[in-house]
């Protein structure tokens, strides 16, 4: 009888749990319609990974027992790899989201640390001025950018695509770090400026030992919103072999007459451009959902 | 007590153990707080900021060499403008109540101690995770005329008498288009609400247990108003978010078909990169900020009155 949390009260809703037959019975119900309701709500996702491993030969079925996969069919993958650059935009992909990932990092961290724990003035300006940037929608500053970046002589270089996404995913990640060190007492620190330490010395030998669980989740946050861009990806790069793999997959199958296998082939790469989001979102869900109330306005 | 009194005795978060000694270090705060955040507020100054005023820069200056002027913002009462905000208009509002729809009863029932609740919440947050260009092969392939799932269930059980092209049609392909935006925007909604939730009192329920109220009435009299000022937030952020989102419309249909989906974004980009009219882009880009400033603003003043009514 695993099923019913053996503790009397539920911390987060509060109310006492009976432990009855009526009650057990009315929470698993309650469950299996919990778990329903997730799964009509996933099925779009789902049914593009379904699809991904049905066979691309039949695949363009009128016949409904063919919708499902037979068995699990990877030629949809092997076309899709081989027929399209997907391979190296993926690479692109991953060396874009990677360094976003780590420039964020290190600019937001010790920002995040400031506004967590220095009382110095200018922080309530730094922080409006954090929020009001990510308030920018993407749509509007896009054209700008682009136009400075063509001066620059940055435009579709990953150099340029990398600093106009860390404008998006500093503010974030300083806001998941602050509220990370927030939650972590200040009392190592403390004993490490009582035994003589200077701030320097306890960033490095107590506060970043400290921090790789936040940095983690910060990290994760701001891969996923590098690696899923679709906008400025679009806009900055325009040769074919910088492409991202969201970019990438667009440019390949719009206007392509998409028969058979090309609808298989858009599936199976759908599947591999979510794929790294999906994994990170699953490992780091905890930590990521307390940046979620924040993350309203970007698009 | 000057300045530095006032800073040193507030320095870190453990200011009352540091020693008077221990000015300097107060000096050394200051001077760590700038240097630390120094570098992501230039990065933001240069990569936001500075594009944002260029835009309106460009929205006041339509033809080189003058002055600034608002001639350009006449462009807003072209039909063309007008029908673009209507359509994101549309996918903004009604993306926002399908999401509340949904996002309600599910956080009720995830915020209830049921086995599977960890999982139900956590899948649900999977959408904000789900790249936009997924999203939109996903809702391509189940909106195909011929062989999309939508169709084919429609013609099985006899609901249609013939396949629909969902995101072809002139009447569904806006409706088609916002069902993509609310899914991809659940998520945020759904914790919104949930979080609420969590926070509501216990023993407010319990009160209005005991005093008799029904599953109905407790949903009306004590939860919903509990939910009102997060259910607020939810829509204007979510909605500003769909407003202004370009990726989902463009990837599903560009616009299509006959213009009856280009929204605002749309407009924007094929103004600058197909007219090649950047004063008119900055136009709309400043139109959208503006509108979604409008919303925030809007659900700022309601909550101050809220306030003011409370006291």
């Amino acid at each position: 009888m695993g099923t019913v949390p053996r503790k009397v009260f539920d911390s987060d809703a509060g109310h006492p749990i009976k432990p009855t037959s009526f009650a057990r019975r009315r929470s698993r119900m309650l469950a299996l319609l919990a778990l329903a309701a997730t799964l009509a709500i996933l099925f779009p996702f789902l049914w593009i990974v379904l699809s991904s491993f049905r066979d691309p030969q039949n695949f363009l079925t009128l016949d409904l027992r063919d919708a499902l996969p037979r068995s699990l069919d990877l030629s949809s993958y092997r076309l899709a790899l081989g027929r399209t650059d997907l391979f190296s935009w993926v690479g692109n992909s991953l060396l874009v989201a990677a360094s976003t990932t780590v420039l964020s990092l290190l600019v937001s961290a010790p920002a995040a640390f400031a506004l967590s724990r220095l009382q110095f003035r200018g922080k309530a300006a730094v922080q409006w001025f954090s929020m009001i940037s990510y308030a920018v929608p993407s749509i509007i500053i896009v054209v700008p950018l682009f136009l400075i970046l063509v001066k620059l002589d940055l435009n579709n270089s990953y150099a340029g695509l990398i600093l106009v996404h860390a404008t998006f995913t500093i503010p974030l990640a300083t806001w998941v770090l602050r509220d990370f060190y927030r939650s972590i007492p200040p009392d190592l620190e403390e004993a490490g400026y009582v035994d003589g330490a200077n701030l320097l010395q306890v960033l490095r030998h107590i506060v970043l030992p400290l921090s790789i669980p936040g940095l983690l989740a910060a990290g994760s946050y701001a891969f996923i919103l590098s690696w899923n861009d679709f906008l400025f990806a679009l806009v900055i790069m325009d040769e074919a072999a910088a492409y991202t793999a969201p970019v990438g997959v667009h440019a390949y199958f719009t206007g392509r007459f998409l028969g058979e296998s090309t609808w298989a082939q858009l599936m199976a790469a759908s599947s591999i451009v979510s794929l790294p989001s999906v994994l990170l979102f699953g490992f780091f869900q905890r930590y990521l959902v307390s940046g979620f109330l924040r993350s309203g306005v970007k698009g | 007590m000057g300045r530095l009194g006032a800073a040193e005795s507030t320095c870190l978060s453990f200011g009352s153990r540091m020693r008077a000694a221990d000015l300097k270090h107060s000096v050394y705060v200051q001077i760590a707080g700038v240097v630390l955040t120094i570098p992501a507020m230039l990065l933001l100054a240069l990569g936001v900021v500075f594009p944002f005023v260029t835009a309106v820069w460009w929205s006041l200056s339509p033809e080189a060499g003058t002055g600034p002027t608002l001639a350009g913002y006449r462009w807003i009462l072209d039909p063309a403008f007008f029908e673009a905000f209507k359509h994101s208009l549309y996918i903004g509002v009604g993306s926002v109540l399908l999401e509340l729809v949904i996002a309600i009863p599910a956080a009720i029932l995830l915020n209830q101690a049921i086995p599977a609740r960890g999982f139900c919440r956590t899948a649900l947050m999977l959408p904000w995770a789900v790249p936009t260009i997924a999203v939109a092969a996903a809702f391509l392939w189940l909106a195909n005329t011929n062989y999309g799932l939508f169709n084919q269930l429609g013609l099985e059980l006899g609901l249609l008498e013939a396949p629909i092209a969902f995101l072809g049609s002139p009447a569904l392909a806006l409706p088609s288009v916002t069902i993509a935006h609310a899914w991809k925007g659940l998520p945020l909604v759904f914790i919104i609400i949930l979080s609420a939730l969590q926070s509501l009192p216990p023993e407010l329920m319990e009160a209005a247990r005991v005093d008799g109220a029904g599953r109905m009435a407790q949903f009306t009299h004590v939860i919903l108003p509990h939910l009102k000022p997060s259910i607020a937030l939810a829509a204007v952020l979510s909605g500003i978010y769909n407003f202004s989102l370009f990726d989902i419309t463009f990837l599903l249909t560009g616009g299509g078909p006959a213009g009856k989906t280009t929204t605002l974004p749309l407009l924007l980009y094929y103004q600058e990169f197909k007219a090649l009219d950047t004063a008119r882009a900055a136009v709309a880009g400043v139109s959208i900020f503006a509108a979604g400033l409008l919303a925030l603003a809007v659900l700022g003043w309601s909550s101050l009155d809220r306030e003011a009514r409370k006291t």
